[in-house]
Order: C-alpha cells, then sequence, then structure tokens
C-alpha cells in the first residue's frame, strides 16, 4: 500500500500487494497414481496401446492416436538429455511464491522407450552438458508427492 | 467418475495438491486519481471528476467520461454526506481479506450510496444490520496517522 | 481461397507510445490513449461503433475480467462487447474474432483493443502460471530458455551466433524509425554478443522488454470503409495451429506450428514463393534466437537459408524481403497488444503511411504473426486489394 513521488516529484499513488491465492488442484486417478509412487522412488508412465509410446508424466488418451493407453509402465531410472538450459535469471516458482536461485538449469529428459518431460539439472556447468549424455535422478529425504520429490538429474557416471 | 475400461485405475490415487498462486502487484492510480485519494487522507475531502460537456460528477473519479468521450480535469468537492440506495447484510467472515485492509465485525452492511453532488454511487460499508434504503449516511474517518491515500481512509459510513 | 461472406477492411488504427514505465496513468487511461487515436485516425464517431473487442493477459495485472472496469475509457458503454484472452496471441485473436464478427454480418464496426500494463505484474512468474499445477508449473522458465539457440548453433554453428545478434542489430535500426518502439537503442554486433547471458546461449540483448501500451483497430464493412478517409486495408485470410506441451517434448519436430500454419496459408491463397510474393512481414519475435529459426519456418526454408538472407541485409527495410519495420516484439512487447501490433503495423504499411519506417515501395500482400505459450501460431494475411479480385 502506498505512495511514492514520481519523477516529476508528484506524489501517486502505487499499492503494493502479493496475490497469494491458495489452491488445491485435484489430480484424478492417473496424475494421483504417478505421484503418489513418486514416494516409494519409482516412475511410473503408461503406454499407447496402438502406436506403443511411453507417456510421462502419464495420459488419460495418447495425444498422436487419441486412444486410452492400456497398461502402466514403469521406467527405468535414467534417461537422456534432449535439451537444456542454464538460466541466470531469477524467477519465483509461483506455487511456492519463494524464489528461485540463480543459475539453475532445467533439462527435457528423453526416456529410452519413447517420450520426454521437463524437469531441474543439478549440474550447471554448460560445458559438462549436452543433448545425448545419460542422466539419472536424485531423489529427496523427504517425499510428498510432488514433483519436486525428484530433486533434479545428474549425469551418469560412466 | 472419469473411468477408463482399459487402464486399470484406483479411486483411492486421487488427491488435492496443494499449492498457491502467487505473484506479486504494484498497481497504479494515475496522477489524476490520485490527487482525489491523497486528497482523502490529508484533507479528508472527498473529489469527483466532473465532465464539463455533459456536467455529471464521478466518484470515484476518473478520467474520461463513459458516456461521451472526454476528458474530464475538473475535480469537484462531493458529500460528505449521502443516501443510502441499496444494501446488503454480509454475515461471512474469511481470514484472507484481513490481508488487505481492517474488517468490520460481522454482520456489516455493504451500500451502494449516493453521495450529495455525485452522479454515480459507491460501494461502501456501515457497521451492523439496521440500515435502510434512504438513510442518510457520512463518512467516519480513520485516525490523522492511519490514513494511506485509499478508499479505507473513509473507515465505514454511519447513519446521520 | 476460404470463401468470405462479405469482406472486411481496417479503417482506422492507433497505437500508444509503448513504455518501460507508465507510473502516470492506470489501465483504463491506457487503453483510452489508443482508442482515442483511433477515433482520430479514423475519423469514426465512437456512437457509431457497434462491438468492442478487448483482449490482454490477466495474470500480469492481476484485475480479471478487467474489460468490465475499462468501459471507463474504451467507448464500451451501451454497446456489444467480447473479452478474448489467448496468453501471447492475444492480439492476433482479437484480431480474428473481429474479422469474423464483421465478415459474418453481425456487425458493420468492432473496434479491437489489446493492452498490457506490464510493470504492474511479474511476467515470468505470470507466464508460468500457464503450466499445469501438478508437473509443469514447478519446473518452467517462460520465455528465457535457450534451446532453441543451443540447436541452431548445433545445427550451424557460429554463423547462426553472428546471424541472431545481426539480427537484434537490424531491429534496434528499425526500431529507431518508430517513434512508438519502446527500446529505440543503437547497438552493434559485438554489443550483443558480449551481453549477459540469460540461458546460453540466450543472452540479455536477444530478449524483449516487458513493456506498456495499448493498440487499437477499427474492423468495419465494405459499404462504411467506402466513406471513411483512410485507405482501407483489406482482410485477406488467417489460420490459427497450437500444441499442448507435454504431447512429446522430445520429438518436438514432427509438430511445428509455425510450418503448418503457413503451409495452409500459402495454399489458400495461392503463394507459392513468399518471398517474392509477400510484400512485408510483421513476425512475433519475443528473442532474436526465435526470429532467426521461426523466419525460417514461415519461409518454407530447409537448411539455414535465412543465415545467409541475415547476413546480407535481405530483411532490412530496403532490402528484399522487409522483416519487422517496426523494430518487432524485440524492441516493444505490452504482451496483450503485441499481437494487434503487428496487424496495426502490417495494415501502416500496405498503407503506404508507416511515417519513418515506412518500406520504400507498394506492398501489395502483408503477412503478421502471433505467438503464445504452447506454441500458438496466429498469422494473418492483409492485402491492398480486396480477397475477391
Amino acid at each position: 500500500m502506498g505512495t511514492k513521488t514520481d519523477k516529476e516529484g508528484r506524489e501517486i499513488v502505487e499499492i503494493r500487494y502479493e496475490m497469494a491465492i491458495p489452491g488445491t488442484f485435484a489430480t484424478g486417478p492417473i496424475m494421483g497414481h504417478m505421484l503418489n509412487k513418486l514416494k516409494d522412488k519409482e516412475l511410473w508412465g503408461n503406454r499407447c496401446g496402438k502406436c506403443g509410446n511411453v507417456l510421462f508424466p502419464p495420459k488419460i488418451v495418447c495425444p498422436k492416436c487419441f486412444e486410452e493407453p492400456t497398461e502402466w509402465v514403469k521406467l527405468d531410472e535414467w534417461g537422456y538429455i534432449a535439451t537444456f538450459d542454464v538460466v541466470h535469471f531469477p524467477t519465483v516458482n509461483p506455487l511456492t511464491g519463494i524464489m528461485r536461485e540463480v543459475p539453475y538449469t532445467t533439462l527435457i529428459v528423453a526416456l529410452p522407450n519413447g517420450g520426454g518431460f521437463f524437469h531441474f539439472c543439478l549440474e550447471h556447468d554448460p560445458e559438462k552438458l549436452a543433448p545425448g549424455k545419460r542422466v539419472v535422478p536424485v531423489w529427496k529425504e523427504e517425499r510428498e508427492a510432488r514433483p519436486s520429490d525428484l530433486e533434479g538429474w545428474v549425469l551418469a557416471e560412466d | 467418475m472419469y473411468t477408463t475400461d482399459k487402464l486399470p485405475l484406483d479411486q483411492k490415487d486421487c488427491f488435492g495438491k496443494r499449492g498457491l498462486m502467487s505473484i506479486p502487484y504494484r498497481y497504479f492510480a494515475g496522477v489524476f486519481l490520485s490527487r482525489a485519494l491523497i486528497a482523502l487522507r490529508d484533507e479528508k475531502k472527498i473529489l469527483g471528476a466532473r465532465c464539463e460537456k455533459c456536467d455529471r460528477v464521478y466518484f470515484p473519479p476518473r478520467s474520461r467520461c463513459e458516456r461521451d468521450f472526454s476528458k474530464i480535469t475538473e475535480l469537484v468537492e462531493v458529500g460528505p454526506e449521502g443516501t443510502v440506495e441499496e444494501l446488503t447484510v454480509v454475515n461471512y467472515e474469511e481470514e484472507y481479506f484481513k490481508k488487505f485492509c481492517p474488517m468490520l465485525d460481522i454482520p456489516y452492511t455493504m451500500a451502494l450510496i449516493k453521495l450529495d453532488g455525485a452522479s454515480t454511487k459507491i460501494l461502501h460499508r456501515i457497521p451492523g444490520d439496521k440500515v435502510k434504503r434512504g438513510d442518510r449516511v457520512r463518512p467516519k474517518w480513520l485516525d490523522d496517522d492511519r490514513r494511506e491515500a485509499m478508499i479505507t481512509d473513509i473507515e465505514y459510513f454511519e447513519k446521520v | 481461397m476460404t470463401k468470405r461472406t462479405r469482406n472486411v477492411a481496417i479503417s482506422g488504427i492507433g497505437q500508444t507510445r509503448h513504455r518501460g514505465h507508465r507510473e502516470d496513468i492506470n489501465m483504463v487511461e491506457l487503453v483510452a490513449e489508443a482508442v482515442e487515436e483511433v477515433l482520430a485516425d479514423s475519423k469514426m464517431d465512437l456512437k457509431d461503433i457497434d462491438c468492442i473487442v478487448h483482449g490482454n493477459m490477466e495474470l500480469f495485472e492481476g484485475v480479471h475480467q478487467p474489460d468490465m472496469w475499462h468501459v471507463l475509457g474504451d467507448g464500451a458503454y451501451g454497446k456489444a462487447g467480447f473479452r478474448i484472452t489467448t496468453g501471447g496471441t492475444t492480439g492476433a485473436t482479437i484480431v480474428c474474432s473481429a474479422d469474423h464478427l464483421v465478415a459474418s454480418g453481425m456487425y458493420d464496426s468492432v473496434l479491437a483493443i489489446g493492452w498490457e500494463k506490464q510493470e504492474e505484474g511479474m511476467t515470468t512468474t505470470g507466464i508460468t502460471n500457464m503450466a499445469d499445477p501438478l508437473w509443469e508449473r514447478e519446473v518452467q522458465t517462460g520465455a528465457i530458455t535457450g534451446t532453441h539457440g543451443v540447436m541452431m548453433m548445433n545445427k550451424f554453428g557460429e554463423p547462426a551466433n553472428q546471424a541472431a545478434a545481426e539480427l537484434r542489430v537490424l531491429m534496434a535500426d528499425n526500431a529507431r524509425k518508430n517513434y512508438k518502439a519502446h527500446l529505440r537503442i543503437e547497438i552493434t554486433r559485438q554489443d550483443v554478443l558480449e551481453s549477459r547471458v540469460l540461458a546460453w546461449p540466450l543472452r540479455l540483448l536477444h530478449m524483449c522488454p516487458e513493456s506498456n501500451g495499448a493498440c487499437a483497430i477499427l474492423f468495419v464493412s465494405e459499404e462504411l470503409a467506402k466513406k471513411l478517409p483512410q485507405k482501407p486495408v483489406w482482410m485477406h485470410d488467417h489460420v490459427t495451429v497450437h500444441r499442448q506441451e507435454t504431447f512429446d517434448l522430445v520429438n518436438m519436430g514432427d509438430l511445428d506450428t509455425h510450418g503448418e500454419a503457413a503451409r495452409v496459408l500459402y495454399a489458400r491463397n495461392g503463394i507459392v514463393d513468399p518471398i517474392k510474393q509477400i510484400g512485408v512481414f510483421e513476425m512475433y519475435d519475443p528473442q532474436s534466437w526465435w526470429a532467426l529459426d521461426w523466419v525460417g519456418k514461415f519461409l518454407m526454408l530447409e537448411n539455414g537459408e535465412q543465415i545467409d538472407m541475415v547476413l546480407n541485409g535481405d530483411f532490412a527495410i530496403d532490402g528484399r524481403f522487409p522483416l519487422n519495420p517496426s523494430g518487432g516484439v524485440v524492441s516493444s512487447n505490452p504482451i496483450g497488444a503485441t499481437a494487434i501490433i503487428r496487424v496495426a503495423e502490417a495494415a501502416l504499411q500496405i498503407r503506404g503511411n508507416a511515417g519513418e519506417h515506412q518500406v520504400p515501395k507498394d506492398v501489395e500482400l502483408a503477412m503478421s504473426t502471433g505467438f503464445g505459450g504452447t506454441f500458438w501460431t496466429v498469422l494473418h494475411l492483409l492485402g491492398a486489394e480486396k480477397p475477391d479480385k
């Protein structure tokens, strides 16, 4: 709340306000199942019966075929880097209202059985990262059925 | 509930993920409206905007007449007394409201009040639930050190 | 050619000067500035306008249904009104909507208004809210991404880096000729290549600013266009294509919205050689790396020919294929207005009264794009002649 003085010396009203509306987002049985399995340190996707693609995060319908997936698939605990971003621009995580520390690295993990998803990478040196490199997940000690149960992904040691 | 007969699903897997939608904002009133809001704080005066073309006086003030689109630059004093035109009684409290401004105890009345000299009504609050249409009201101001150039510098309206 | 019930013309354009700070006005007054200009430009009386279509991205100001409040400043009192919000493409979609409304015969005149008072919110946080709260919202970074840059560098090497920087310099040169633009800076390729890294190889100078601005366009029927003073700019066609983010992030190439939109538009309108047949292209370019990639996709270039085109100056105002003579999005980005500004600038070029940043030739056809969240692409085609000629 309050006022400030503008460049021309006039007093103008500037209301500062943090909008922080609490929400409860319904997961449904499919995302709910996948998120619950994160607590067991397991990654589960589902497979389309028609094209055989594995979908992670799991979907209600296969986006290519419009068919319902027919089985749950437990994913291997590794993937490849499809692409990555080492970000030096701080942004706020709107779900928590907390500013992210920079640099932070986002990446797209490509799964060996097909498909890919966004997550964080714990390696921030762009020299060490490249598309095609193997990555493995790092799990948090305390898990709450959220994507952040995975701390992030690191380069696999060969 | 939604079911698929292909993929095995368990109702117990459904849950509600808690989160916020948290974004910081800064709202600017603009130079013209700021003059009126500052007058509330510094002079305990209620200023409306007068359209030269059609003679309507808008409170809260605005710098365009909505009817003929002419620019408004004149502020004139309205009120301080007014007449209650419409009202409703509120019996509902929520913690979240208190974040923005001090709230009255329930039950309180939300009223559309036509201040003397204004062509528009303003929405404000009156304590209690004994208000009737046609009642005359006047503003009760916050103390000098608590006014901040906002409409809530008028803490509430009370019956004359 | 898609069949039209009737022709629609642009007969009025109004735009504010886009600035980083407009603390002296509130949102309503911002919109009123653009509306005042469009009324003066078209010499149309407010009372004769049938309908207002209003759009912006709500999370940037934190005011929901702002079209209700904005009746105070956009002349919508007592008229029909629509509100449209489609993320970054809001401006382009309100143009599609206004086009449909007049073409259908429902209204004879529609005022489309796009605006954003960006400084009142937090841009990247607002954009991140578009992502689904169950998985993606925690890992999104909005438009600050270097992935396209990485892809172009892998494919084409250092020339891509030089071309992205050169494209940025070209946009700055154009913006200095456009007094409505926000960033009117004088920079060299070296300045761009040495600016601060945001998400490698995306640098600060590659990225668009956060601007406050509004733009209004008046769409009228053919009958009404004859009575108004400005040269009418005819709406020919538009295409909208988009895809959802988590479909298949690994094989993104399969779902190329830009190429698809261009293919459909060109097929429908008899365009076989866009570089020759289209006079001016106002492309939505939030960052220079995206611009470098997308201009190739829109022009159906398979092998990075656009890199040579940039380095040869083909995209300059007096070049073979002028790109963003207004300076583009990388010079002014009031998000809710940006896509409609592209249409407005394309229309100004066809009219021939864009002022200092007018391309020095007669423009028969102009194209403009909008871009938003889930790679949503809206492509507009405007012409100096009526579409059914």
